[in-house]
C-alpha cells in the first residue's frame, strides 16, 4: 500500500474543513474541538494509509462514507462528550468491516444511505444484525409479491446456477459455468428493495435444490417469463429461484 | 449470529476514547503484523540496504536462453532479496544466520539493521556487538567477577559475576566470529546451544533471542577453524550481495547526505517485544499440510541412504560409513548399481539432522506467514530450504554426477545445488505417489494406536505390511526413497509383531 497524498490532501481541505466548522458552529470550545479534529485526521491518515478508504466516488465503502460525508456532516449534532467515543465506535466498525466478507460492508453502506445517524452506531448495526441475521417479521404463507434482481448489473458474465441461504434474507448465487471450482458468487439482501451485495466469496458448496415445489410453481403462474426455473433455494421467509435463460434470480417474499 | 453478538463484534476493536477527548489507536494485530514486517522489508530494501537482484521468487517462470547456454528466468510473482529477507525470518523465528561474504557487502549493517527492527537503540547495538578476534577470552565475551569479590568470598555462592550485557539482548551480533579463538567458541557454543552459560557455579541466560553471525574472508588471515558443533548451530546461511554499478548514483546520494541507513529506520517499522511475541507465535501456528509434509520429506528423506554403507539393511546410511572413518565418495562408485543421474544419495556426503528437519519447516512456516498465507506451500520450501541447507549438505564432488559440465558448476553455488537437487526431487514424487501412497494408507491404520485391537486384526495388518515389503523389495530398485518406505513399513511390522506376541502371552497368561 501506498500513502494517498491526493486523498489526504482532499480530505483536509473538505470534510475536515468542514467538520471544525461545524463543531465550532455548535459552540463546542476551541481545545475541545481541536481534539476531536485531531482524532479524526489521524484515524483518517491510518485509513488512508492502510487503503480503507478511497475516493467517495471511485469506491463506496463504510469507512470512507463515514469519514467524507456522515462525521463531517453529523458529528456537531452528537453530544460533546460522547464525540470521542461516536468516532471511536466508527473506525472500529469500519475496521473489523475491512476484515469481514465485503457483503458485510455493501449492506452497511445501504443502511447509512437509509439515513442512519451517526449518534446511533449501536442502533445502526442492530438493526443489521436484526434484518440480515435475524428473521424478519412475516414468514411465507399468506400473500406474497416477486421481485427480480438483476445479478447481471453486478457482472455481465456471470450465469446464475445453483443457490443457498446464507442468513434468512440473504441468498448466495453461483455461477453455473464451473460447479467443482472456485466459482463466482453474487449475493443480493432480500429486504424492501433488494440490495445487490456483490462478491460473496462463498467456498461452500450449495445443497440440493428446494423441495418447496409449491413456490417455485407459484413463481411461474404468476410471471410466465419464469417458468423456466434451474435451480429453488427457500427457508420459512423468502424463497429464490435461479432460471435457464437469464441472468435475474426471482424472488418470493411475503407482500 | 444473534444482533447482540453482531454489535459485540462489530464496536469492539483498536479505537478507544481517552480522557483528553482524543481517541486512542492500539497497534495492529494479527493481519496487521505480516503488513508491517512487509513494510519493514520493503523500507530495508529500497532504502537501506542495495540488492540488485532478487533471488527469492514465486510465480510462473520464463527462461531467457542466450546463444552459449547461459540462462536469465524471470518471475511473473513477487520477489525478495535473500539478503534482506533470510535476516529478517531469522529475527522473527528467534534463529542463529550466519552471514557470508566478501568483506564491505553489508554484512553487519544488516545485522545491525535486525537489531535497530527490534527496538534497540544505535547506541545499545554499537555496543552489543561482540567482534571476534584472536585475543578474544571467555572473560571479555561473557562476563567475569569482580576481584574483590573473589578475594573476599568462602563459598563459590559470594562470587557475583559481571555478566556482559549483550548476553540478555533479544539480538545478538558477533561479528566475524572465525576469529575468535577455538576456546572461546566453546564458551559461545554453550551460550548459543544450550541457551545458557555458567562461571564459577553461577548462570545466566540467553533468553529467547535472535542471533547473526558474520564470518571473515578465511584468505584475510587471522581465523581460526570453527569447531563442528558451532558450524552446526547456525540454523541458515545468508550470502551477501554483490554491488551493481547500476546502483551508483544511491551510493553518491548516501555520501552526500552523510547520513547512514541505521540513522533513519523509521519508528513505524519498529517492533516492541510484544509484536515480535505475537509474530514468534502466529509463525508457528501457520499449517504445513500434509501434501507438503510428504514432499520435504521425500526430498530430504532420501539423502541418507547408501547402498553401499553396508549389507545390513538397516544401516544402508551414510553415517554408517562416517562412524567408519570412510567417506561416501570411497564407495559411491560404479559397484553401487544406481544411476548417478538420477539418484540424489550421490550428490551428497552426509544426510540431514532432525534439527535440520525442525529448522528448515519453521523457516517455511515464516516465509509462508511473511507473505500473508495461512499454510505453508511446496514453492515456500523450494525458496528457504537452500539457505537452510547451505552449510549442512556437504556435496560429494566425486560423484559421476559432476562430471558433467552442466552439473559441475553446481558445485560452486550451494543454492543452485540444493534447489536444483530439490527440483529433482519434486519430478520424482509423482512417479513415486502410487507407492508411498500405499504405505501412508498403512500408517493411517495403525497411527490410533493398537489399543483394543484384536489379534485376528492384528495378524491380517501384518499380512498386508509384510506384503507391501515383499512387493517393495522385489519389483522396485532399491533407492533412497523406496528404502525410507521399506524401513517405515520394518518399523510399523516390528509394532504390530509385539502387539501380536503380547497379545498372545496375555491370553496364555
Amino acid at each position: 500500500m501506498r500513502w494517498d497524498a491526493r486523498l489526504w490532501r482532499r480530505l483536509v481541505e473538505g470534510p475536515a474543513r468542514d467538520l471544525a466548522a461545524s463543531l465550532r458552529a455548535a459552540g463546542a470550545p476551541d481545545a475541545r474541538a481541536g481534539a476531536v479534529v485531531e482524532s479524526y485526521l489521524r484515524l483518517a491518515a491510518e485509513g488512508i494509509g492502510l487503503g480503507y478508504l478511497h475516493p467517495p466516488e471511485v469506491a463506496p465503502g463504510f469507512l470512507t462514507e463515514a469519514f467524507f460525508r456522515l462525521i463531517p456532516s453529523g458529528l456537531a449534532a452528537v453530544p460533546e462528550d460522547a464525540r470521542a467515543r461516536t468516532l471511536a465506535d466508527c473506525w472500529n466498525l469500519g475496521e473489523n468491516l475491512e476484515h469481514a466478507p465485503a457483503w458485510w460492508r455493501r449492506m452497511f453502506v445501504r443502511l447509512l444511505d437509509g439515513g442512519a445517524s451517526l449518534g446511533d452506531l449501536a442502533a445502526l448495526v442492530e438493526r443489521a444484525g436484526r434484518e440480515a441475521f435475524g428473521p424478519p417479521g412475516a414468514a411465507l404463507g399468506g400473500r406474497t409479491r416477486l421481485d427480480w434482481i438483476d445479478l447481471g448489473a453486478e457482472d455481465r458474465r456471470f450465469l446464475p446456477g445453483a443457490l443457498h441461504f446464507v442468513a434468512p434474507t440473504v441468498v448466495c448465487v453461483h455461477d453455473r459455468h464451473e460447479p467443482d471450482a472456485a466459482v463466482p458468487t453474487v449475493g443480493a439482501w432480500l429486504v424492501d428493495p433488494p440490495v445487490v451485495l456483490g462478491s460473496m466469496g462463498c467456498a461452500e458448496t450449495p445443497g440440493p435444490a428446494s423441495d418447496r415445489l409449491d413456490l417455485v410453481d407459484e413463481v411461474g403462474r404468476r410471471d410466465p417469463r419464469a417458468a423456466d426455473v434451474r435451480n429453488a433455494a427457500a427457508n420459512e421467509w423468502r424463497c429464490a429461484v435461479t432460471l435457464e435463460t437469464s441472468q435475474f434470480i426471482v424472488v418470493v417474499r411475503p407482500a | 449470529m444473534s444482533p447482540e453478538n453482531l454489535i459485540e463484534r462489530l464496536l469492539e476493536g483498536r479505537a478507544r476514547p481517552g480522557p483528553d477527548l482524543q481517541v486512542h489507536l492500539s497497534d495492529r494485530d494479527g493481519p496487521g503484523l505480516h503488513d508491517k514486517m512487509r513494510q519493514a522489508y520493503w523500507w530495508i530494501a529500497n532504502n537501506a540496504v542495495i540488492c540488485p537482484y532478487y533471488d527469492i521468487e514465486y510465480g510462473a517462470r520464463s527462461t531467457l536462453t542466450g546463444a552459449s547456454g547461459d540462462e536469465v528466468v524471470l518471475h511473473d510473482s513477487m520477489s525478495y532479496s535473500s539478503f534482506v529477507l533470510v535476516p529478517m525470518l531469522t529475527l522473527f523465528t528467534c534463529r542463529r544466520a550466519l552471514l557470508v561474504g566478501g568483506p564491505g557487502r553489508g554484512k553487519t549493517t544488516s545485522a545491525i539493521l535486525m537489531a535497530l527492527l527490534s527496538g534497540m537503540s544505535r547506541d545499545d547495538v554499537r555496543r552489543s556487538i561482540q567482534r571476534g578476534h584472536p585475543q578474544l577470552s571467555i572473560a571479555d565475551l561473557l562476563g567475569s567477577p569482580l576481584p574483590s569479590d573473589l578475594l573476599k568470598a568462602e563459598d563459590m555462592s559470594a562470587v557475583k559475576i559481571g555478566w556482559r550485557k549483550w548476553i540478555s539482548q533479544r539480538v545478538k551480533i558477533i561479528d566475524e566470529y572465525n576469529r575468535i579463538p577455538t576456546k572461546t567458541q566453546s564458551a559461545l557454543l554453550s551460550l548459543m546451544a544450550e541457551g545458557y552459560a555458567e562461571m564459577f557455579d553461577q548462570y545466566v541466560y540467553a533468553g529467547r533471542s535472535s542471533w547473526f553471525l558474520t564470518a571473515n574472508d578465511d584468505a584475510g588471515g587471522g581465523t581460526f577453524q570453527v569447531i563442528d558443533a558451532l558450524k552446526d548451530r547456525i540454523d541458515v546461511v545468508v550470502r551477501a550481495v554483490p554491488f551493481n554499478s547500476g546502483f551508483l548514483e544511491l551510493l553518491l546520494r548516501r555520501i552526500e547526505a552523510d547520513r547512514t541507513p541505521e540513522e533513519l529506520v523509521p519508528s513505524e517499522i519498529v517492533f516492541s517485544a510484544e509484536e515480535l511475541e505475537r509474530i514468534f507465535s502466529a509463525i508457528l501456528a501457520v499449517e504445513v499440510p500434509e501434501p507438503v509434509r510428504e514432499r520435504i520429506g521425500f526430498f530430504l528423506g532420501q539423502l541418507d541412504f547408501c547402498r553401499m554403507a553396508s549389507p545390513q539393511f538397516e544401516a544402508m546410511s551414510k553415517d554408517t560409513l562416517h562412524l567408519s572413518g570412510h567417506t561416501v565418495s570411497e564407495v559411491c562408485t560404479e559397484q553401487c548399481p544406481l544411476d548417478k543421474k538420477i539418484h540424489l544419495c550421490t550428490q551428497t556426503e552426509n544426510g540431514v539432522s532432525a534439527r535440520a528437519y525442525q529448522t528448515a519447516l519453521h523457516f517455511a512456516k515464516a516465509l509462508a506467514y511473511f507473505r500473508g498465507h495461512a499454510e505453508v506451500e511446496v514453492e515456500d520450501l523450494r525458496q528457504i530450504v537452500p539457505w537452510v541447507l547451505h552449510e549442512k549438505l556437504v556435496p560429494n564432488a566425486r560423484s559421476p554426477f559432476f562430471e558433467s559440465k552442466d552439473s559441475r558448476g553446481l558445485l560452486q553455488d550451494r543454492v543452485a545445488w540444493i534447489r536444483r537437487m530439490f527440483d529433482t526431487a519434486m519430478d520424482q514424487h509423482g512417479r513415486h505417489e502410487p507407492v508411498r501412497k500405499k504405505v501412508r494408507a498403512l500408517r493411517e491404520e495403525l497411527e490410533p494406536g493398537l489399543e483394543g485391537v484384536p489379534l485376528r486384526a492384528v495378524e491380517e495388518r501384518l499380512g498386508r505390511v509384510g506384503k507391501l515389503i515383499g512387493e517393495l523389495v522385489k519389483k522396485h530398485e532399491l533407492s533412497g526413497p523406496v528404502y525410507e518406505d521399506i524401513i517405515h513399513l520394518k518399523s510399523m511390522y516390528s509394532r504390530y509383531q509385539n502387539y501380536a506376541h503380547w497379545l498372545k502371552q496375555s491370553a496364555r497368561g
